[in-house]
């Protein structure tokens, strides 16, 4: 993947991944490719990310190592770990829920096909998400889905030829998303989590 | 004469009145104390950015109880029926969306359900075989790769096999209201809910000794044994009319602190208003909103400016 000249930044950042998933049912081979151009791997790097995990799908594994090999990291200046597989008979919850934020993981991004069951399960575990319509597939009623979710604010609608700029408004919606505003009051509105509520009332205290 | 004996009522009436909404303004809400800090039952799973914020932090500092660190936790949960119950079993699978820290915090969980609401018991003895199930494997993985800690591990000084995952049970309370029941009855029947809901609440759990329960360690005997504490810690509900009658059952327990019903760690109360309300808070809540200590919205339009509403967002996906 990297040269061996090529180190690591001594300044080692939290990992940060990013998640591209195709599905389990249609091959969608540019958004391999566009997710494996320097262009965006660049951009990832910019972001902060360190890992970009892709779900290739059948037959997706040629294009991938293909793709993956003859990209000069060291050339470009950039450390992302790119690892792939091609599907999880398990589904996608585990990997999902990798893109969280914890101890010394930075909250990543899942760019995803605009399957629903992709998106209803990236809500429900609540991580920033694009999707990308398959432009190959016929009468592709997911466009409405996504065009829906992306005009009430749950997720960024990313095109294939400017998938970079994605990256920006997802980051974008994911600050505002944070920041509601409250119509009453004018002031921002941040939600608490019910459990920490709840064990603020229990007097649980690390001290 | 006559007019000297109702003056006299009067003025007793009055003096009650006074006396009663003064007690009652020293324990609800906004004057009541903020409970006393006590350590995490399960230490390894503290992860808590909501409450460690500075002002959090100021008004548990000096307060911390060590004597709390020798009680069992207890989670009083009430269920409805239909959409309340299944409104109520996500928000508590949200709590351990992550890694199952959520409820193991809680070391005794009751499940509250009315007359006759199978589907709810069926619920909550589901999602506490999965929990049993998930702390196993977590244990079991855990052991064999030799990491401490995680959701729940075994004592080591015992034969027992179980991880300490707490216990929990399921308590049936007569209905407040039976659906198409006449309102003339509705008195009667809520009374009879009442008192129920108060011998349930003042009714501690049986403390958790048997076998493949959290035996002490044979090494230990010199420690204090853990004690369950009378009254739930705290009761978290969402708006079913048994919710109603229970929360005003613990108002009445707090107002004559019947065995220390009022301390500051007893009897805590969350309400959840339901995802369904939107733009209106639901009859119970409208009930419920002086006399809980924190009272959650999961719309925003909920909050107006000096109410005690909290947002939490949708919280039962």
């Amino acid at each position: 993947m990297a040269s061996t000249s090529h180190v690591r930044p001594a300044t080692i950042p939290n990992q940060r991944r990013c998640f591209v998933t195709i599905g389990a049912t249609a091959s969608f081979r540019s958004l391999i490719s566009v997710c494996l151009q320097p262009s965006f791997v660049q951009a990832l790097d910019k972001h902060g990310f360190t890992e970009l995990r892709i779900q290739y799908g059948k037959g997706g594994q040629e294009l991938f190592d293909d793709l993956s090999k003859g990209l000069n990291q060291a050339a470009l200046g950039t450390w992302v770990e790119i690892s792939g597989f091609d599907i999880n008979v398990n589904g996608l919850t585990s990997e999902l829920r990798a893109v969280k934020a914890s101890q010394d993981v930075s909250e990543g991004l899942v760019i995803s096909h605009a399957g629903s069951g992709t998106i209803l399960d990236a809500m429900r575990l609540d991580v920033p998400l694009i999707v990308v319509p398959n432009p190959e597939l016929l009468d592709n009623h997911q466009i409405e889905l996504a065009e829906v979710f992306s005009d009430q604010g749950y997720l960024v609608y990313g095109e294939l030829r400017n998938l970079p700029k994605a990256l920006d408004d997802s980051k974008l919606l994911r600050r505002k998303q944070k920041e509601q505003i409250n119509v009453n009051t004018g002031r921002p509105v941040v939600p608490v989590e019910p459990r920490s509520i709840m064990e603020y009332e229990m007097g649980f205290s690390l001290e | 004469m006559a007019h000297l004996k109702l003056v006299l009522t009067l003025l007793l009436l009055i003096t009650l009145s006074i006396a009663v909404t003064l007690r009652l303004l020293q324990i609800l809400a906004p004057r009541r104390p903020p409970p006393k800090a006590r350590p995490y039952p399960n230490p390894h799973l503290a992860r808590t950015p909501g409450i460690n914020t500075p002002y959090h932090r100021l008004k548990l500092l000096g307060t911390f109880n060590p004597q709390l660190a020798n009680q069992y936790t207890y989670l009083l949960v009430v269920l409805g029926s239909g959409g309340h119950t299944a409104e109520m079993m996500a928000l508590l699978e949200n709590l351990d969306r992550d890694d199952g820290s959520g409820i193991t915090q809680y070391t005794h969980r009751r499940y509250v359900v009315s007359e006759g609401d199978e589907v709810s018991v069926r619920r909550a003895k589901a999602f506490e075989e999965e929990f049993a199930g998930a702390c196993e494997r977590d244990a079991t993985s855990r052991e064999t790769r030799g990491v401490p800690g995680g959701m729940a591990s075994r004592d080591p000084g015992t034969n027992n096999q179980r991880p300490n995952y707490g216990s929990w049970d399921v308590v049936v309370v007569p209905r407040a209201r039976k659906i198409h029941q006449s309102l003339w009855t509705a008195p009667m029947s809520c009374l009879r809910c009442l008192v129920a809901c108060l011998r349930l609440l003042s009714t501690p759990p049986p403390d958790p000794k048997g076998p493949g329960m959290w035996r002490m360690k044979a090494t230990a005997r010199a420690r204090p044994r853990k004690m369950m504490p009378r009254y739930p810690n705290l009761i978290l509900t969402n708006g079913p009319a048994t919710a109603t009658v229970m929360v005003l059952a613990a108002t009445v327990l707090r107002f004559f602190d019947y065995r220390g019903a009022n301390e500051a760690n007893a009897l805590r109360t969350i309400y959840v208003e339901s995802f369904a309300r939107v733009k209106k808070l639901s009859l119970s809540g409208r009930i419920l909103l002086p006399l809980v200590d924190r009272f959650l919205v999961q719309w925003m339009e909920l909050v107006t400016p000096g109410s005690r509403t909290e947002y939490v967002g949708i919280c039962v996906w």
